[in-house]
């Protein structure tokens, strides 16, 4: 008798014990789920912070719970997310990956939500990029362009000036790269590229090279552009700079740009994300920034704000309120500040940003001339598949430079692959 | 000629010494045993003789040829092992074959000695059979099939019926014995077990602590222990012990009465140790000195029995060390034949001859007589 | 005491209850996360689909994923690279872990810490391993570059992961590395047991040390053998994080194996359907291989 009584109440004390813990998540507040790989990024993750602060204080009962994603992973977990039904309320994505969220009908149509909070996005650098069957799915939140840093000891020592094109970085370059302590390994570089890793980078530092020829990768109407003279040109320039050995090898872009802030590499052309880096590298007081000695620059979308289309109306509603705040002109202007990058609103107040940041100009000036040469890493008509492109791209560049190819023959190899990866 | 000469090897683990000075000579073709309780160093004198164990000093000799520092493979001798030590991925024929094939003996001439071997043997019908379809009874024949076929100067056999049963024990070792006979190699044979030891031994080394108590043949073993230890541990079962203090000149007083012990001169203490086998106590009054005593035990073997008998307190002796079994001090062992009328608690007379008795001093446990 | 007879597990005809009660939870847990997945992965392989979603109605048979890869360039290319990483990974694996197991299980001043330092690379997480050889094989700064010049091997820096052959060699390099911690670890244990005697019956036969290494270690080491060639050969051929850390499969898909595919065309790509083909058979695959390998080892485990 006396087991069963205490059975009885084991099992008693077990269900209250589960209602009890369930009651608080019942009661308690409401929930917004955030992912974004920006988290604990120096100025642009502080900038995030404070807009969820402002979301959190005119919002009372409402939590944003901010989860930090890898870049590398983010487009699996997302989609992860995504497929398995449990997308995040508010929805941050790269430029280059929305689009296939788009296609399954899971980023909801922003217009309503834009009319309805007369939200003006005339001017807003690269919004065309968030149209989707003619609709809005998302908010641009960073249009950039390419800068060149350069190390100006470097250069006076082997009585160089500033290139101002190709022909004179060329020969820069070439000086530049030396075997300083006389080992037999070149330890000093002209200029430095990522050549290893994911093919939307790697496309990305070709584009230094092919847009200064006059290429792209399709035109506006999506047809592919690739077996031109100019692409010919472009391909021909990035192989000799990276058969000549100007660039280190094999190395991933942050491992790049920390040996170009140590004082390693001469020239380095690349977004507003370098300047933090140089702060904290050795070669600090020798770097100096000034526009690309390539016209137009590279440039592009960076990423996108949205809204998950399966999510309760409420939430909906609540995420927009976000997306409001995001893209106020308050905060779009204290962007400019701590993200020390040209925020696209056109309107944003961007003369604190010009104080904190003194190359802010640059960045303006280089932002405007990519985003007047409609220059975009995605090519049109190529979106969908622009992860199959980039790497094939990445491939046949390899292929040129591994086997010594024509570049004639590999620009009608990949205009080919395109054309069959876009009939797909 | 294969006589083996062992001169003054000692062996030491650091501070610890496993052999002290073990001096040997053994002609052709003797059997010679070695044998002593766990820990005497017999085994680690054998792995010696076969090289497996380096000796820290001395010299060993094999058919005049010093080997002291010879591979094992070098000495032409071979080794039967008490598990065995077969090959268990090859066959009977290619476990015997082994030693030879290592050596590179032609195929022709290995298959000749090894059906010879399992001939003799009686394995002949198991050739092709691997070892853990054969019971243990097989695979020690197998075993010694291995080591005959390599015709060596002398085999070395460690505890090689230790994992036997009692029957099959007893079969093999009369099969290790006519083996010997008929092929008449010089043979070390390490055991702990003295019945092994007495069967088969030309000559029986006796070990306790790494020194050797006794050389001789069983016979003279038996009737002529050198000390008090192995005294002990010839027979089964083991010789009683007593203490007698001594009355006269050779005069002392045992189980309750005055015997002439079977001195040639007075010996220098008081007290003397006293060792009586419990064979050469008979029931009845037949012997020269007739006592009673009360069995408390009686062991039945059916054509003899065991009386354990109380022992008076003058005659209790402890000696912890003794060779001989474990037995409680106030008793002692009667083994007696046609003894149907003895029964527990029923005092009986027993009766004994003098002249049998073994005579030790209490102090070094040499023998006296 | 009222105890349930029906439920009182000490009874002899109730006791092998216990036994499936206890594995009650292992096999739930089996049948949620391989035998569930695993289901859906087949289902899914048989459909055109790009990203799945479950709780939508299930698109229409097909069979056009198989056809694409049998008949795709890319996928033989991906079997052969896994071929060929299996058959060099392995044998070198094997050399290396039964050479220096061989050597530590001698008794010698040191011994437990050179079997320490045998066993480290094993307890090494596999990214950070990644870093260290692809630091050491850096076409700039890297040590072995630094090694082969001073050597006077090559005139110039050799760009290990520029050139397929290179890059492919480094991953194998790698995984040599990572691997024969195991395959030395499982053939200590196993030349353990066996019994000091056998060596001394060879010894006293008159066999040297190579004789001794080839008619008695090997032998009685060849259940033990089986088992760790079976378990290394799977574990590089599923192996991922090594080369994908390493390479991502190239350069020119010199180091793309089938797991590597498999990934890049499910989460680089969107294309599942064809990822869970391309799974499918390498599972097809592994289990036919295991299969034919384990012969008689269910008795030696």
């Amino acid at each position: 008798m006396r087991m069963l009584d205490w059975k009885r109440l084991a099992a008693a004390g077990l269900v209250t014990l589960g209602t009890m813990t369930a009651l608080p998540a019942l009661a308690q507040n409401k929930v917004l789920k955030f992912v974004s790989w920006q988290k604990d990024e120096r100025g642009t993750g502080d900038w995030w912070g404070s807009v969820i602060k402002e979301f959190e204080a005119t919002h009372p009962g409402v939590k944003i719970e901010w989860t930090k994603v890898e870049r590398g992973a983010f487009a699996d977990t997302m989609t992860t997310l995504f497929a398995g039904g449990q997308p995040p309320d508010i929805v941050h994505l790269a430029s280059f990956e929305f689009q296939k969220f788009a296609a399954n009908g899971w980023l909801e149509p922003l217009d309503p939500y834009i009319k309805s909070a007369k939200l003006d996005l005339k001017g807003w650098a690269g919004q065309d990029t968030c149209t989707w069957n003619k609709q809005n799915v998302c908010v641009m939140m960073l249009y950039f362009g390419y800068f060149m840093a350069y190390n100006e000891e470097l250069l006076k020592k082997e009585g160089l000036e500033v290139p101002k094109n190709y022909a004179e970085f060329l020969t820069a370059a070439r000086k530049l790269t030396k075997d300083i302590n006389g080992d037999g390994i070149v330890d000093q570089f002209g200029t430095g590229h990522e050549t290893r890793g994911g093919g939307g980078q790697y496309m990305s530092e070709m584009m230094n090279y092919t847009l200064d020829a006059g290429a792209r990768w399709t035109d506006e109407n999506g047809k592919v552009t690739i077996n031109t003279p100019q692409m010919i040109e472009g391909l021909t320039r990035w192989k000799t700079i990276v058969k000549e050995n100007l660039t280190p090898r094999d190395l991933a872009a942050g491992e790049v740009r920390q040996l170009f802030a140590d004082g390693k590499i001469a020239l380095k052309m690349d977004g507003p994300w370098l300047w933090p880096i140089i702060q904290k590298g050795k070669a600090r007081d020798q770097i100096k920034l000034t526009t690309v000695p390539f016209n137009p620059p590279v440039g592009g979308s960076s990423n996108v704000l949205g809204i998950a289309s399966e999510i309760s109306p409420e939430n909906k509603k609540l995420a927009w309120d976000f997306i409001a705040i995001a893209t106020s002109d308050k905060f779009q202007s204290s962007y400019a500040t701590l993200g020390a990058s040209p925020p696209p609103d056109p309107r944003a107040d961007t003369t604190g940003a010009s104080k904190e940041t003194p190359h802010f100009d640059l960045l303006v000036k280089a932002t405007k001339a990519a985003a007047d040469a409609k220059v975009d890493r995605i090519p049109k008509g190529l979106e969908l598949q622009f992860n199959e492109f980039a790497k094939m791209v990445m491939e046949e560049s390899q292929r040129m430079i591994i086997q010594d190819l024509d570049p004639k023959v590999v620009a009608a190899t990949m205009q080919k692959k395109a054309e069959t990866l876009q009939q797909q | 000629m294969a006589g083996i000469s062992i001169e003054r090897v000692t062996k030491s683990y650091g501070p610890l010494q496993v052999l002290k000075d073990f001096s040997l000579e053994i002609t052709d073709g003797e059997f010679v045993v070695f044998v002593g309780p766990s820990g005497c160093g017999k085994s680690t004198m054998l792995k010696i003789l076969a090289g497996l164990e380096e000796a820290t000093s001395g010299t060993v000799r094999i058919g005049g040829r010093d080997v002291t520092d010879l591979a094992p493979g070098d000495r032409d001798i071979a080794m039967v092992f008490q598990n065995y030590a077969l090959y268990p991925h090859l066959t009977v024929a290619r476990n015997m074959g082994f030693g030879l094939k290592m050596r590179g003996m032609p195929a022709a001439e290995i298959e000749r000695r090894v059906n010879e071997a399992a001939q003799i043997l009686g394995v002949a019908h198991l050739l092709d059979r691997k070892p853990k379809a054969l019971s243990g009874g097989q695979r020690q024949r197998v075993a010694l099939g291995r080591a005959i076929v390599r015709e060596p100067q002398a085999f070395l056999m460690d505890e090689p019926l230790s994992n036997l049963d009692a029957k099959l024990r007893v079969h093999t070792r009369a099969e290790i014995s006519a083996l010997h006979q008929r092929l008449k190699t010089t043979t070390i044979y390490v055991t702990h077990d003295q019945t092994e030891a007495m069967t088969m031994a030309d000559r029986i080394v006796i070990m306790r602590d790494g020194e050797i108590q006794q050389i001789a043949d069983p016979d003279t073993m038996f009737r002529k222990p050198a000390n008090l230890f192995v005294a002990g541990f010839i027979g089964s079962p083991g010789m009683n012990f007593f203490r007698a203090e001594l009355t006269g000149a050779r005069t002392a007083r045992l189980l309750g009465r005055e015997i002439e012990l079977p001195l040639a001169k007075a010996p220098g203490t008081r007290e003397l140790l006293v060792g009586l086998r419990p064979e050469y106590l008979s029931a009845g009054a037949t012997g020269p000195v007739t006592f009673e005593a009360t069995p408390r035990l009686v062991e039945s073997l059916g054509s003899e029995k065991y009386l354990y008998l109380d022992l008076a307190e003058e005659n209790r002796t402890s000696l912890k060390d003794a060779g001989s079994d474990d037995r409680r001090a106030d008793q002692f062992i009667a083994r007696v034949m046609d003894a149907d009328h003895v029964t527990q608690g029923q005092p009986v007379s027993l009766s004994f001859d003098p002249a049998r008795l073994h005579l030790f001093d209490p102090q070094t446990h040499l023998a006296l007589n | 005491m009222s105890r349930s007879a029906f439920l009182d597990l000490a009874r002899p005809s109730r006791r092998h209850w216990l036994g499936y009660l206890l594995l009650l939870p292992a096999v739930l847990l089996i049948g949620l996360i391989i035998a569930y997945p695993l289901f859906v992965s087949v289902d899914l392989s048989f459909q055109n689909v790009g990203i799945p979603r479950l709780d939508q109605p299930r698109r229409p048979f097909t069979t056009m994923n198989y056809e694409r890869l049998f008949t795709s360039p890319e996928f033989w290319n991906a079997s052969w690279t896994t071929l060929k990483l299996v058959v060099i990974v392995s044998f070198f694996c094997f050399l290396l872990g039964l050479g220096t197991a061989l050597l530590v299980n001698n008794r010698f001043k040191g011994q437990s810490l050179a079997r320490l330092l045998v066993a480290l690379p094993w307890a090494v997480p596999e990214v950070v391993a990644v870093v260290v050889f692809a630091w050491i094989f850096d076409s700039s700064f890297g040590l072995m570059n630094w090694v082969f010049i001073r050597l006077g091997l090559v005139d110039t820096t050799i760009s290990w992961f520029s050139s397929p052959e290179a890059a492919f060699a480094v991953v194998c390099v790698t995984m040599v590395w990572k691997g024969y911690p195991f395959v030395s670890i499982m053939m200590l244990a196993g030349l353990q047991s066996i019994p000091e005697d056998f060596y001394n019956a060879a010894r006293v036969d008159g066999a040297n040390a190579w004789q001794r290494l080839i008619n008695i270690t090997l032998p009685s080491l060849m259940p033990v053998l089986g088992v760790t060639l079976i378990l290394v050969m799977l574990w590089v051929f599923r192996d991922f994080s090594i080369i994908y850390v390493m390479t991502g499969g190239g350069p020119l898909k010199a180091t793309q194996t089938l797991s590597i595919m498999t990934y890049e065309q499910a989460f680089g790509f969107f294309k599942m359907g064809y990822a869970s083909a391309i799974g499918v058979v390498t599972l097809i695959v592994c289990v036919i291989a295991s299969r034919l390998l384990m012969g008689r080892a269910p008795e030696n485990i």
